[in-house]
């Protein structure tokens, strides 16, 4: 397998995954992983799959990880909480990203444990001083830990906390700026948010620090509305991804050039050919797209 | 931080978490949908979002029980044993041991008391398919320590190696079930399992009684004579050198600890 070298931008301070596309990985793919790629340039896991101290999990991953760039997405350490960071999790997250020496690692602003009670979700956090404080403390002490820079995810939003303060994309881009860490823009979510709460995913994006942006993830989403009738879309990862979240795609890929993109699907999974295809209808527009040139190492 | 903003942020995330618990309660008050409207379906996608996670994660580990109960039933009793033990952390690796005994316990499921032990087992292949990996011994090891030796050596399991008992055929009842299984009429009789994962893959492995009363002694730190003699007391004719190169060969034994290592031990 062969790859054109990624462009040199200012985000290979926080990761290093080439500028194509990528799949989240199911191990029920992994064979056809293993026999075609399909095109399909680089990996992610979810981190806490392979919290588990041995066996086909990690015999599998030592075998992606061997031909693959590989990104690590952890989606349980709970940064947006309002307790201490788990120190067993973050100790097993960091054992984990030694062991696989990852191109990412990323992390989501969320929370998913409270008072001794976990949930397997990614919950949302009130915008605010004291929160934005908070996260910004757990970033550094996760990047302390595990000697790198994260890339934070913007969540996929339902509603709001009446005590928030801060437009999100402000907050996002102040944890980024004073905890130095990188982003995951998640397109989808930036959709399913906006249309969630009623604001405009384009103004979202335009106001984005897309130059800490190292990583590019698109899912589909699921649509229903609320008791209002208002549109409530779901963040399901279950289906294709929407046509409109492909054009926000291609908007943010004519800003700031190819970066590395991920379809990720967790529910519903189709036979490997499929996916790879869709993963390589977001190749072909990040090959259609200019080199960044907004963004170059300071 | 000042102390008071983090406590508000605090009793903000508690309520969110009270009103995930509970479905009783409604959503907390400080939640608000688009334009300040309902907020009740928007709280119900992460109330189920998380319901689903933990009824998902048990179903994963027990695709046997989820098909002898049927899918309907399966994630009624996992939403039940929701209501009794919760993940104290958002890590579900290795969570959910105790559905078996909710199992054992449940009223409803009395007539078919042979659930909890299958349960039991596919607990035990969880954890052999995620223990530590270490190289299995091979004949050749046996060999060398010479049959004096032997006697008097303690076995060192393998990470993944697991031990199960049950008056009911659980071994069979689980190849049975399990995609593609067995067709084989079921004999209804008690049955001890060892489950291993040496390699690649876990092993399911049914012992006689003989069988399993060597190899519990084994792993309780008899030596292999200890264990040859618990054995003969359930079966006169059994043969312990058999059984012993059999668990080598089934790559259950990493080593052994001889009388010699003992003693120079400090």
């Amino acid at each position: 397998m062969s790859l054109a070298p990624p462009p040199r931008t200012a985000t290979t301070r926080f990761a290093t995954l080439p500028a194509t596309c990528g799949v989240g990985y199911k191990p029920q793919h992994f064979e056809d992983i293993l026999a075609d790629p399909l095109g399909v340039g680089f990996f992610e896991i979810h981190a806490e799959n392979h919290f588990g101290a041995g066996g086909p999990p990690h015999r599998r991953l030592s075998a992606l990880r061997e031909r693959f760039p590989l990104s690590i997405h952890g989606v349980g350490l709970s940064i947006g909480g309002s307790g201490p960071l788990d120190r067993d999790h973050l100790a097993r997250l960091a054992a984990l990203v030694a062991r696989y020496r990852p191109e990412a690692v990323s992390e989501h602003l969320a929370w998913s444990t409270h008072a001794g009670f976990g949930f397997p979700d990614l919950l949302p956090v009130p915008l605010t001083e004291a929160t934005l404080a908070r996260v910004i403390e757990h970033v550094d002490e996760t990047q302390t830990v595990l000697g790198r820079p994260i890339l934070l995810e913007n969540p996929s939003t339902y509603l709001r906390f009446a005590e928030s303060t801060i437009p999100e994309v402000e907050f996002i881009a102040e944890v980024a700026r004073r905890s130095g860490c990188g982003l995951l823009l998640d397109v989808a979510n930036v959709d399913v948010s906006a249309t969630n709460l009623g604001y405009d995913p384009l103004a979202y994006l335009a106001a984005f620090p897309l130059e800490r942006v190292a990583e590019i993830h698109l899912a589909g989403r699921f649509e229903t509305v609320d008791e209002a009738g208002l549109p409530l879309f779901v963040d399901a990862h279950a289906s294709p991804v929407a046509d409109p979240v492909w054009r926000l795609f291609e908007t943010v890929v004519a800003r700031i050039g190819p970066v590395a993109t991920l379809i990720e699907r967790d529910d519903d999974i189709p036979p490997w050919p499929l996916l790879a295809a869709e993963a390589r209808h977001a190749g072909t527009i990040l090959a259609k797209a200019e080199p960044g040139r907004r963004f170059h190492a300071a | 931080m000042p102390p008071d903003a983090r406590a508000a942020d605090t009793t903000a995330e508690a309520r969110f978490a009270a009103a995930l618990l509970d479905r009783d309660l409604p959503p907390p008050e400080n939640l608000l949908g688009r334009d300040g409207g309902p907020v009740g379906r928007r709280f119900q996608v992460h109330r189920a979002g998380a319901t689903l996670g933990l009824v998902g994660a048990l179903a994963a580990r027990h695709p046997v029980l989820e098909a002898m109960l049927g899918e309907d039933t399966f994630a009624d009793l996992a939403r039940a044993f929701l209501r009794v033990d919760r993940p104290k952390t958002a890590l579900l690796l290795g969570w959910g041991d105790g559905l078996a005994d909710f199992v054992a316990a449940h009223e409803d499921l009395a007539a078919w008391p042979y659930l909890a032990d299958v349960a039991r087992l596919e607990i035990a292949w969880a954890e052999a398919h995620h223990a530590a990996d270490a190289e299995p011994i091979g004949r050749s090891a046996l060999v060398e320590l010479g049959p004096r030796a032997v006697a008097g050596a303690r076995l060192r399991r393998h990470p993944s190696l697991r031990l199960l008992a049950s008056p009911h055929p659980v071994a069979s009842l689980w190849f049975a079930h399990r995609d593609g299984g067995e067709t084989d009429e079921i004999t209804w009789r008690a049955e001890a399992v060892l489950v291993v994962r040496p390699h690649a893959d876990v092993l399911v492995h049914r012992l006689t009684p003989a069988a399993h009363a060597f190899l519990a002694a084994l792993l309780a730190g008899a030596d292999t004579a200890g264990a040859a003699d618990a054995a003969s007391a359930v079966d006169p004719d059994f043969d312990a050198g058999r059984h012993l190169v059999g668990l080598v060969d089934l790559g259950a034994v990493v080593g052994f600890d001889t009388t010699a290592d003992t003693e120079t031990r400090p």
